[in-house]
């Protein structure tokens, strides 16, 4: 074994980077924050959707998904992980040019975000809407900021890889894992495409994806960032290490089954939900084992609570992780998702995190990195304090309210009266009565964008105080070539091991849960009893898609008597086999949509779309009126059919060659029939026509109707 | 081939099989963690890794 050869050497950190990803995140923040309000408010008082397209709620709410998890959070997470990386490895970053690059193409790939989302270019799938080129820049740019991160473990002078690093390594790992997965797709356009995976199987990838952001973008490198941060801080070092690695293994193992909570009583496989709900379940305990350790470092230092915003930012971050990850389970236990899915607690759920813990410990970071980064102090301790109590009680506001929201919600539609009808059949009742609570959420949201300015006062002061931004440089002992260490200890000195069996943690669950799912779909085709779209639907389902319904409108009927009341029979595996993307949804802030075909007129369609208000009194959907005005895209048809041949719909190469004119036929039919009720004249080549005729195939594409006592019903 | 896979994969029994795995790795690294003798010190020296980052130079 080495003896020791350290020497003291001097390095000075690259903290220009980390100024720049500071201030990219809070000017990202208020976007973030300022859409969300926005979108809340729209649910409130819907006349603030301004009939404008782009600022509709079915556009806005993707960009304030998409901002606050990968502008806001995603550059709180590169500036926590370039300042504390370098520090804990005494190090500079590997390559400033890898930094520069990796800072300006992330903030580009915003731009473009902020740009197409508005304008419509969406592949409908949750928080992975963003189109394929963007698509390709994110890969590109992660694999730069891999090879930056990694290059720096190379070179480092601190042997050890403290336990904040593992969590940026499994982090870095399974982002490139679920993102690459998840966005395998065809181009149709230059910006636009269908994904590869269709119905079930697009599901299961998705909240596979859609769940392992939450854990693999929104906790573990938070996790990691709260490991160096709070120890810092509190000037002690953290409660347990070896309860950190009991941690970081457990959380990084277990997360990656979790995603099918999200699909529960849904046309999954039984087996598949199952895992789903006991991989959850054991989460719990991981967690709470963070959390734990985190709020157990300031034993012995609870006074700083008093004197310290930092920490106290901090504690209640912890505090909301523990809070939304006790949640997370509970939410995940069938009986307890039989009542929370699809409704407004999910928002709830997912704010307390994204908010408290997010938030709130991006603050503390912020507060902590300001003052060091501009070699000055806090402007004012005062001013944390009042944006403490301010995100606080915003946060209250928004989760009570939400939480009270989805209950009742919950709880009116599955009501079911003496003789076994639907107490509130109509769905708008359910709406009306929690819209004051959208209210309180809005006010909520504004508490909460109110503190965040106080501290953009704040931070401004300090910055403004500030005389001198240097580098800071570091007399370090390089101990890269000391002793080997033996057992996890040797593990930690390890970088490529380490990050190997971290990536084998993550692929067991999903191959396990995904594989067999992927091989399902092709077994399903060849005896599913379906038509496919007709050309015209797709186009149709593809304005779906680009409007955003599916932020409000489920396609997925689950097996209870409420929903099979209300809705009609279950939904199953073979209905939408043929959807790429599928399109089941996750929340109802409108009712199910998976067999509306056939139940309205297609003129009772064309006055709803125009505007909700005149056939439904109280709605709160927005008006689409441009749907009118615009022309639909006939010409790309052929190529959108052939695309979707070549993924395995089952079309005959004469409907990939003649998509268009199938589709201007089926168009002017529907035309008329609008006319024939009594609706205006010549709309064959507008927009709404497909839109129409693909809510009118919803459901009504099966070749033989089922017999129905093969429903089975549960509840 | 790929229906015996299809098979395997999709038999409940897979539930069991996973947490089996993991409930093994999990009991691996409890051991590792806390019976290996002379682990205290070292992980000590660890936790305190974050506070120990060297000299400001001026
Ligand atoms: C802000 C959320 C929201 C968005 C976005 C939204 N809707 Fe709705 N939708 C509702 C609500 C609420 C209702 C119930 C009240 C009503 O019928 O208008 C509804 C009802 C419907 C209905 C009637 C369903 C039934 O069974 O009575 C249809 C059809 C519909 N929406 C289609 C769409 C389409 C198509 C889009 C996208 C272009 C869309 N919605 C976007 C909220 C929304």
């Amino acid at each position: 074994m080495n003896e020791t050869i350290s020497r003291l050497e001097e390095v000075t950190y690259d903290d220009a980077i980390v100024r720049k990803f500071l201030l990219a995140c809070m000017v990202f923040a208020g976007v973030a924050f300022a859409a969300g309000l926005l979108a809340a408010l729209q649910l409130a008082f819907f006349p603030l959707n301004m009939e404008l397209p782009w600022l509709t709620f079915g556009r806005l709410r993707p960009l304030h998904t998409n901002a606050a998890i990968f502008a806001f959070a995603g550059n709180a997470i590169f500036a926590g992980i370039y300042h504390s990386t370098q520090r804990l490895l005494k190090t500079r970053m590997y390559s400033d040019r890898l930094s520069a690059i990796h800072f300006w193409g992330w903030q580009l790939i915003i731009v473009a975000a902020a740009i197409s989302l508005p304008l419509g270019f969406s592949q409908g799938k949750e928080y992975a809407e963003l189109e394929w080129p963007i698509d390709i820049a994110i890969t590109l740019i992660w694999v730069i900021f891999a090879v930056n991160f990694f290059g720096t473990l190379a070179i480092r002078r601190e042997k050890h890889m403290y336990v904040a690093l593992w969590f940026y390594i499994a982090t870095i790992v399974t982002v490139a894992v679920l993102h690459i997965v998840n966005s395998i797709e065809i181009p149709w356009s230059y910006m636009n495409s269908y994904p590869v995976w269709a119905g079930v199987q697009d599901a299961l990838v998705q909240w596979w994806y859609g769940h392992n952001a939450v854990a693999f973008f929104l906790t573990t490198p938070f996790l990691g960032l709260m490991y160096y941060y709070l120890p810092k801080a509190a000037n002690r070092p953290v409660y347990s290490y070896r309860l950190s690695i009991i941690h970081f293994w457990g959380l990084v193992f277990i997360y990656i089954w979790a995603g099918p909570h999200h699909l529960l009583y849904t046309s999954l496989p039984e087996w598949a939900q199952t895992l789903g709900m006991i991989f959850s379940i054991m989460l719990w305990a991981p967690s709470w084992g963070g959390m734990i350790n985190g709020l157990l470092t300031l034993r012995g230092a609870w006074h700083l609570l008093r004197t310290d915003p930092i920490i106290k930012f901090m504690v209640a971050a912890l505090t909301f992780y523990g809070m939304a990850t006790f949640e997370g389970p509970l939410l995940s236990i069938k009986s307890v998702s039989a009542i929370g899915h699809y409704t407004d607690w999910i928002v709830g759920h997912v704010h307390a995190g994204a908010l408290g813990w997010n938030g709130f410990l991006s603050f503390a970071m912020i507060y902590y990195l300001v003052p060091k980064l501009w070699k000055t102090k806090l402007y004012s301790d005062r001013l944390a304090n009042v944006h403490f109590w301010l995100g606080f009680l915003g946060i209250v506001l928004y989760y009570v309210s939400m939480v009270a929201a989805g209950i009742t919600q919950g709880l009116m539609w599955k009501a079911i009266g003496p003789e076994g009808q639907l107490v509130y059949p109509d769905f708008v009742e359910t709406v009306v009565r929690i819209v004051p609570l959208y209210w309180a959420r809005a006010l909520g949201g504004a508490f909460f964008l109110g503190g965040f300015m106080v501290m953009c006062y704040n931070v401004y002061r300090t910055i403004a105080a500030s005389t001198e931004v240097s580098n800071e440089t570091v007399r370090v002992r390089n101990t890269r070539y000391s002793s080997a260490g033996e057992g996890h200890r040797a593990l930690e000195g390890m970088v490529t091991v380490f990050s190997v069996l971290s990536l084998i943690a993550i692929l067991v669950g999903s191959v396990i849960e995904i594989y067999p799912t992927l091989s399902l779909h092709s077994y399903i085709a060849k005896t599913a009893n379906i038509d496919p779209y007709s050309p015209l639907e797709i186009a149709g389902r593809d304005i779906y898609i680009r409007e955003g319904c599916y932020v409000c409108h489920s396609q997925q009927i689950r097996p209870m008597v409420s929903e099979v009341l209300r809705y009609g029979s279950p939904s199953t595996m073979e209905e939408s086999i043929y959807d790429h993307p599928f399109q089941w949804g996750s929340k109802r802030t409108g009712p199910d949509l998976a067999r509306v075909g056939k139940k309205y007129p297609d003129l009772w369609h064309f006055r709803h779309m125009v505007d909700p208000r005149s056939v439904v009194e109280k709605s709160i959907m927005p008006s689409y009126s441009w749907l009118v005005k615009d022309k639909t895209d006939f010409l790309s048809l052929r190529k959108k059919v052939s695309v979707l041949r070549n993924l395995g719909v089952p079309y005959s190469p004469e409907q990939v060659a003649q998509a268009d004119r199938l589709a201007e036929e089926q168009a002017k039919s529907v035309a008329q029939a609008i006319h024939d009720q009594g609706g205006p004249e010549g709309l064959e080549r507008r927009e709404i026509v497909a839109l129409i005729a693909y809510l009118q195939a919803l459901g009504q594409k099966e070749k033989q109707p089922r017999p129905t006592d093969q429903v089975t019903v549960k509840e | 081939m790929s229906g015996f896979l299809r098979q395997v994969y999709t038999d409940t029994d897979l539930t069991a099989a996973g947490l089996m795995i993991f409930f093994g790795f999990f009991m691996v690294t409890l051991v590792w963690v806390y019976l290996r003798k002379g682990a205290k010190a070292h992980y000590e020296a660890m936790g305190r890794i974050p506070l120990n980052e060297g000299d400001v130079c001026e």
